[in-house]
């Protein structure tokens, strides 16, 4: 019971802090350059290459909240294998070819000095990197180790959210300057999710190996 | 928001026309629905207006300046006339209002900074404004001379509810104005009488011009908790905490930052405080002789003795550095306001 509630609550503010970064994305529609975050960002914004990487992240990473959600549901793992496929195809090309390169990209021009590029650098070649990796195993039917780096994945993916939710909660309670707060989270918004990521793999798949083994 | 709602629509549709989920599943999303409706923008930004942006646009004319500071000729009138404009009400008629309207010290509408701009002088008739806490009014009216003295009767339009009457006296080699102020609607205002002291003063744009003090606004705070270790009754240690209450305020970096004369790095600008920027963009416009409307900025810049309220609209005499320095720390300021504690950014 308390487990299946539970579930509901994780789902529920999935699907609310979902719908915020939608609510953020929108701020750039319609394609305006002088809105939200790029106010400061006035300088990098007249790069071409900027321009282009910002808004390819903006437009499409919205898109994973929702294919991520897709690549972790047990009912469509179970019933509808081929909706598992293809979002996750489109979840990988997403990450490997749009959101990651752009987010590599802006993360050299991120805001709060060296700092906070090098989090931002290594989260997303991480975030590429193991999404490459569970693609790979997937392919050599690999399955335990495709679960393992797809969990990593969305655990990077997820970063998105926590980013932010750090943010509100550290402003909230220490009222820091506004960069500082910035700079804490670069870091603590991604590292804290690939903790959390590594306690999951261990608990549940070394679970189901056991499990696994026993039927065997 | 209808667009918004059209999308968890399909969302919803996606999810049920396919049967992937059950009940509960709708639940979920009608949940996250309902909350994120309730939430909506509120949750990522706050909604700012720039109405600190707008001035008013009152015309008058740019007062013919005469430079010599003691008066001698009628003609040396002419000019700002800088002061104080203080409360000549009865004390105690007025003395609960006193303790309401006092807040921390700081009289914001007792004791206000007062530019009295003589703008021409045409045989007995002389023309000019006022400007108090950002408000310019004109004013009309005669000055007459006396062997020892001159003598100026103004009066403003009438239109507004703080108009009133000027009467004010200068004695010949002096340097000093001084008179009374009465309101024509007794009633409306709360000091309907207050007393002038001013003395002629050239303005003069200093971009070295300094802050000489730190700003607190007093009516903006944050509460922090504050954790300190103690003992209980019998010896054990135990945590204990206390409300520290923050003002909005500047750090001791602004004092080693001038906007006017170099062109500030966003390097800089993004390691400020939120009150330091605030400080450091209105700190050109003081310079410029802005009048400021805001009460805290009006308050703060008033203790300068550099400082003269003159200019309702300063834009066009901002230098190329400052109007970049504008900008940027405006975009700072207004990202800050609106992302600063919330989830978007």
């Amino acid at each position: 019971m308390f487990a299946r509630i539970s579930k509901y609550i994780i789902w529920g503010s999935y699907f609310y802090f979902s719908f915020l970064l939608l609510l953020i994305t929108l701020q750039y529609i319609p394609y305006n350059t002088d809105v939200a975050f790029l106010r400061i960002k006035q300088d990098e914004i007249a790069l071409d290459y900027y321009k282009i990487a910002f808004f390819t992240h903006v437009y499409t990473s919205i898109f994973l909240m929702i294919l991520g959600f897709f690549q972790f549901s047990k009912t469509i793992k179970r019933k509808y294998i081929n909706v598992h496929r293809w979002s996750g195809r489109v979840y990988a090309v997403i990450i490997l070819f749009l959101s990651g390169p752009s987010g590599l990209v802006m993360s050299y021009h991120a805001n709060g000095g060296i700092f906070s590029k090098t989090a931002f650098v290594i989260l997303s070649v991480l975030w590429m990197s193991f999404t490459f990796l569970s693609v790979y195993f997937i392919l050599k039917k690999d399955i335990i180790n495709h679960q393992k780096f797809a969990i990593r994945s969305f655990a990077l993916t997820l970063s998105a959210i926590s980013l932010r939710l750090f943010k509100y909660i550290i402003v909230f309670l220490f009222h820091p300057q506004q960069m500082e707060a910035y700079r804490i989270v670069a870091w603590l918004g991604w590292t804290f999710n690939l903790l959390v990521a590594e306690i999951i793999i261990i608990y549940f798949i070394s679970n189901k190996m056991k499990t696994r083994k026993i039927n065997q | 928001m209808l667009i918004l709602v059209n999308i968890i629509g399909t969302m919803f549709d996606i999810l049920h026309s396919t049967n992937l989920t059950h009940r509960i599943m709708k639940k979920i999303i009608y949940f996250a629905l309902a909350i994120s409706l309730f939430g909506c923008k509120d949750a990522i930004k706050t909604e700012v207006n720039n109405d600190f942006l707008i001035a008013e646009n009152i015309k008058f004319d740019e007062p013919t300046i005469n430079t010599n500071l003691t008066i001698t000729t009628k003609a040396d009138l002419l000019g700002y006339w800088v002061g104080q404009f203080t409360d000549d009400m009865p004390q105690n008629e007025n003395e609960e209002e006193y303790i309401d309207e006092d807040f921390f010290g700081i009289d914001y509408e007792y004791n206000k900074k007062i530019t009295f701009s003589i703008d021409k002088i045409k045989g007995t008739e002389i023309i000019g404004h006022s400007i108090v806490s950002g408000n310019i009014q004109k004013f009309k009216g005669k000055v007459t001379e006396t062997p020892f003295t001159f003598e100026i009767n103004v009066k403003e339009p009438g239109n507004e509810k703080s108009d009133g009457e000027f009467v004010l006296t200068i004695k010949k080699k002096d340097t000093l104005l001084s008179g009374k102020w009465n309101a024509f609607k007794v009633k409306e205002n709360k000091i309907n009488k207050r007393k002038l002291e001013l003395s002629k003063k050239i303005f003069e744009y200093n971009p070295n011009n300094k802050i000489e003090d730190r700003f607190v606004d007093f009516h903006k705070s944050a509460i922090k908790k504050v954790e300190y270790d103690s003992e209980d009754s019998v010896g054990n240690p135990i945590k204990q905490s206390y409300d520290d209450e923050q003002y909005f305020t500047t750090t001791d970096t602004i004092f080693k930052i001038n906007p006017s004369t170099e062109i500030l790095k966003k390097e800089l600008v993004e390691n400020l405080s939120k009150g330091d920027v605030f400080i450091l963009r209105n700190l050109i416009f003081a310079r410029h002789g802005f009048a400021f409307r805001d009460k805290t900025l009006r308050g703060f810049f008033d203790y300068h003795s550099w400082y003269m309220p003159v200019f309702s609209d300063v834009t066009k005499d901002l230098t190329k550095i400052e109007k970049e320095n504008v900008a940027l720390l405006l975009r700072y300021e207004e990202n800050a306001k609106e992302y600063y504690d919330h989830f978007g950014r």
